[in-house]
């Protein structure tokens, strides 16, 4: 008999990363006959349990709480879907940064597997005080973080993020409808979401400054970021575009209705992945980095820091950006701060072997084909772990 | 030759069950007690055990008629109490977690006898000393040549023995689990006599399990993270070699 799963991170219809690893897992688990329902933390406020499907079985989410991580709903959540399946096993799965789950009724969950993101040079010690619990199994989402938890003696196990099919090399002209640019310039692309402000964990300021210097000596060559450029939890873009010297007609965001709307899909965001030459996924850290398999699904290479999951996630022909440790007082680790000089010699190297679609960088993240990986490893992970 | 043993970890009267499954089924409620009383029961003829409780207040009077002391626990002796104990040179031997407010004792130790090497290092604070794993019968143990490809648990079911990330450890690498809690030694041995690997990756500090020198004793493979102290040697004959040792080791430092 298949155990009960309660899922929570952030809803499947959420297009974040949360959101979409929750889509790529949750539902093919429903498939094969597990009871699946998901806590949102993210992306279902107000109203009462809803039936989601996203092209799958469907899967019940609970709304959030009230508090900022939901904590005040966590536990509830996942013992109400247990009291619901009452002849299964369960199992509470996390996909979230951990260092939120401060819920004394955590203690009273018998298993928990927690997916969890180590985005910093080192493991913060509330990241790891969360992952000896006696009734937290860890599954690394990269190599490197399993690695981590590993120097430290803490047993886990590694399944990485996937991307799902769309992701495939398009037509340099498919994106043609997405994005107002010369046919022949070179376009480098970012897509990153725009949010927190101290740190700017996406590098947001090296990243522009690097981008400055680059369009400056290279007139055809555009940036395209694909996020949102003004919010109130992230920074102003345009700003800080134009702080650091980018003319205006270099730099294009998406539509900021569509985009809020959600209107940009994974189709179009192929599309776009496509007309790129290279994508510039350079940040202070990554728990996994979909974009950065996305987009070599696609066929496009990527520049990204020499940090974290990022460089096991880099196929051979991609680059890799050197950076320098810098703490970070609030949790206890170390960032990666890139450099912006490499940046540029990066993004010089990208233009000279100008762009187009490499089979390599397409071959290396086959393994992180969501049809090569959620069926193989969550289903009997999931009935080892469940109590 | 009189010898006092101090502790307040004893067997049981009886078999009867354990309060709870935290606890080991039969005399022994944990490790610390079974090691004790094992020991014990491999002292020279010529010993006369004057057994001490520290939990009652003159109980260390006793020790004014006795030729020598051994100490098996301090976690339940008092201030005062630890500076008469000081005073009297005891060999201590010690399983649970130690607290510095047990240094004087520690300090007077002739001499002080750590379980396993990996335990004299969680105590920095503490001196160095001599080590002895303890005794258990090894006769019992059996090892099937051919094993079968599951990785065992077996401990008192507490949140210390780590369940839950041993069977990570299993999931990770696609091997068979098998959990085995509140069982007879006679069902556990049997278990480790055809086990592949014998897993306990402990949530807190575990001294020198006896599972896991049964389980090497047994041919299994251990598994082990940096809270468990292991015997100093390695390998099914050098381990059962190595416990059936240990009680003339003990009793020659008295």
């Amino acid at each position: 008999m298949n155990p009960a799963v309660h899922w929570w991170s952030n809803s499947p219809h959420a297009p974040t990363g949360y959101g979409t690893q929750t889509k790529a897992v949750a539902h093919r688990l429903a498939d094969q006959g597990f009871p699946v329902s998901i806590g949102s933390n993210y992306g279902l406020e107000g109203v009462g349990v809803q039936d989601v499907t996203e092209g799958g079985s469907p899967c019940p989410v609970y709304p959030r709480g009230y508090d900022g991580y939901s904590q005040d709903t966590i536990a509830a959540h996942w013992k109400d879907w247990s009291r619901r399946n009452p002849d299964r096993p369960s199992l509470l799965v996390t996909l979230y940064d951990v260092w939120v789950l401060t819920a004394p009724s955590l203690r009273e969950v018998p298993a928990i597997a927690s997916w969890v993101p180590l985005d910093h040079m080192t493991v913060p010690p509330k990241v790891l005080n969360w992952l000896r619990q006696p009734n937290v199994a860890p599954i690394a989402m990269s190599r490197f973080g399993r690695d981590a938890l590993e120097r430290l003696d803490v047993q886990a196990t590694y399944i990485p993020h996937t991307f799902e099919d769309v992701f495939r090399p398009r037509d340099r002209a498919a994106a043609d409808d997405l994005l107002d640019v010369p046919q022949d310039a070179f376009v480098v692309m970012m897509n990153a979401a725009n949010k927190g402000r101290a740190p700017t964990r996406k590098a947001w300021s090296e990243n522009l400054l690097a981008l400055a210097m680059f369009l400056k000596d290279h007139p055809d060559a555009v940036a395209y970021i694909h996020t949102e450029p003004v919010t109130p939890f992230g920074i102003d873009l345009p700003a800080l575009a134009e702080a650091a010297g980018i003319p205006k007609d270099r730099l294009t965001f998406p539509g900021a209705y569509p985009y809020r709307i959600g209107a940009y899909s994974e189709d179009m965001l192929a599309r776009l992945y496509s007309r790129a030459d290279v994508l510039l996924a350079v940040s202070m850290g990554e728990g996994f980095g979909i974009p950065t398999v996305e987009a070599q699904a696609c066929g496009t290479r990527v520049i990204g820091s020499d940090c974290a999951a990022t460089p096991e996630l880099l196929g051979p022909d991609s680059w890799k950006v050197e950076g320098q440790p810098e703490w970070d007082p609030e949790q206890g680790a170390f960032w990666f701060r890139p450099h912006v000089h490499a940046i540029v010699a990066a993004l010089r190297e990208a233009y000279k072997e100008g762009g187009g679609r490499s089979q390599k960088a397409i071959s290396h993240v086959g393994q992180y084909a969501a049809k090569n990986v959620v069926l193989k490893r969550w289903p009997d992970l999931i009935r080892s772990l469940a109590a | 030759m009189r010898v006092a043993w101090v502790s307040h970890q004893w067997p049981r009267d009886d078999d009867a069950t354990a309060e709870n499954t935290a606890l080991l089924p039969g005399r022994y409620a944990g490790g610390a007690e079974l090691l004790q009383d094992a020991m014990r029961s491999r002292a020279p003829a010529e010993i006369e055990w004057v057994y001490v409780d520290p939990r009652y207040d003159a109980a260390l009077d006793a020790l004014k008629s006795v030729d020598r002391t051994i100490v098996g626990s301090l976690d339940l002796v008092s201030d005062s109490q630890l500076q008469t104990l000081a005073r009297h040179r005891p060999l201590v031997w010690v399983m649970s977690k130690q607290h510095p407010r047990v240094l004087p004792v520690l300090e007077a130790a002739s001499p002080l006898v750590w379980v396993s090497a990996q335990q004299r290092l969680w105590y920095p604070w503490a001196p160095d000393g001599e080590e002895c794993s303890g005794w258990f019968d090894t006769s019992e143990i059996r090892r099937e040549s051919v094993r079968d490809g599951t990785a065992l648990w077996a401990a008192r079911d507490h949140p210390q023995k780590g369940l839950f990330k041993s069977r990570l450890w299993a999931a990770d690498r696609g091997v068979p689990f098998r959990a085995l809690t509140n069982r007879p030694r006679a069902e556990v041995l049997d278990a480790m006599s055809r086990a592949s690997w014998f897993v306990l990756l402990a949530n807190d500090h575990d001294p020198c399990p006896a599972a896991c020198v049964e389980a090497e004793i047994a041919g299994c493979e251990v598994i082990t993270n940096g809270n468990v102290g292991r015997v100093p040697v390695s390998g099914p004959e050098a381990v059962a070699a190595h416990v059936e040792s240990n009680p003339s080791r003990f009793y020659g430092w008295l």
